[in-house]
């Protein structure tokens, strides 16, 4: 019973382990990808303002920051 | 208690701290920037069309379609049904009135476009918009989405299976439609980004 019960555990432990390793490397390569997004708009931004205000001069915005994210006055 | 338990314990605290950051943080932001990105979208269409030459950039209709992305695009964070529904009863309990300036301007610009088809371009650019609004709010809400599965449950039954994506975008505008009224949010969206 004693030796069931120790191989359980170790089954639950293997179990956990694959579990969280997974969910870990899933929630970091999300958080790089989304750096990557939020540098890529940052990077793009003033050159589409610049295009479209040639084509639009009264462009509005939407005023987010140039990495697309709420600025801190309107949170 | 028992190392294994305490072992246990330990893994259970660490599982329930994960899903937390996941859900209350995580999730949330992936929602805004799907909800951002999708708005940008369509106000990028609507500006490739003007620039076609279809409708002048300065035409009041245009302008006040971007002026409505514009805020919904920077106020995305806020549309919650919670928040949309204390604004909603705010104006009941005070008994002001809904402030519909944007719809009724909307109205009067749409009405000054002769040429048919670019109104119904317009409209559909304003629908999409709306649409994209209606998913955010019934999404984020548990009570909403069992609405949305109830309604999108009917709608499919009454119709059949013949379409499951239109039946989805009703069931989505029907219970966004039965939640907030759609002209308070609109105008709310268009005020902030003037």
């Amino acid at each position: 019973m004693a030796s069931f019960s120790v191989e359980l555990l170790a089954s639950v432990q293997s179990v956990f382990t694959l579990s969280i390793t997974t969910s870990g490397m899933s929630v970091a390569l999300y958080l790089r990808e989304r750096r990557n997004h939020r540098k890529t708009r940052d990077r793009l931004t003033d050159r589409i303002t610049e295009l479209e205000v040639k084509l639009d001069p009264h462009r509005t915005s939407s005023l987010l920051t140039p990495e697309g994210l709420t600025r801190k006055e309107d949170e | 208690m028992g190392v294994e338990h305490l072992s246990l314990a330990i893994q259970s605290l660490l599982c329930l701290v994960l899903l937390a950051v996941l859900f209350l943080e995580l999730w949330p932001a992936l929602r805004l920037d799907t909800f951002r990105q999708g708005m940008f979208t369509v106000r990028d269409e609507l500006f490739d069309y003007a620039a076609s030459g279809a409708i002048p950039f300065d035409d009041p209709a245009y302008r006040l379609l971007r002026q409505l992305m514009n805020g919904l695009i920077r106020y995305g964070h806020q549309i919650t049904f919670f928040r949309l529904w204390c604004t909603f009863m705010r104006l009941r309990l005070s008994r002001s009135g809904l402030d519909d300036r944007w719809s009724a301007k909307w109205e009067v610009a749409l009405g000054r476009i002769r040429d048919l088809k670019v109104r119904d371009d317009l409209c559909g650019f304003h629908s999409r918009a709306s649409e994209l609004v209606a998913a955010r709010i019934v999404y984020g809400s548990p009570a909403l989405l069992l609405l949305l599965i109830v309604l999108f449950t009917t709608i499919i039954v009454r119709r059949g299976l013949q379409n499951l994506k239109h039946a989805l975008t009703d069931a989505v505008a029907a219970g966004a439609s039965l939640a907030v009224d759609q002209r308070l949010l609109e105008d709310k969206a268009a005020k902030l980004a003037a």
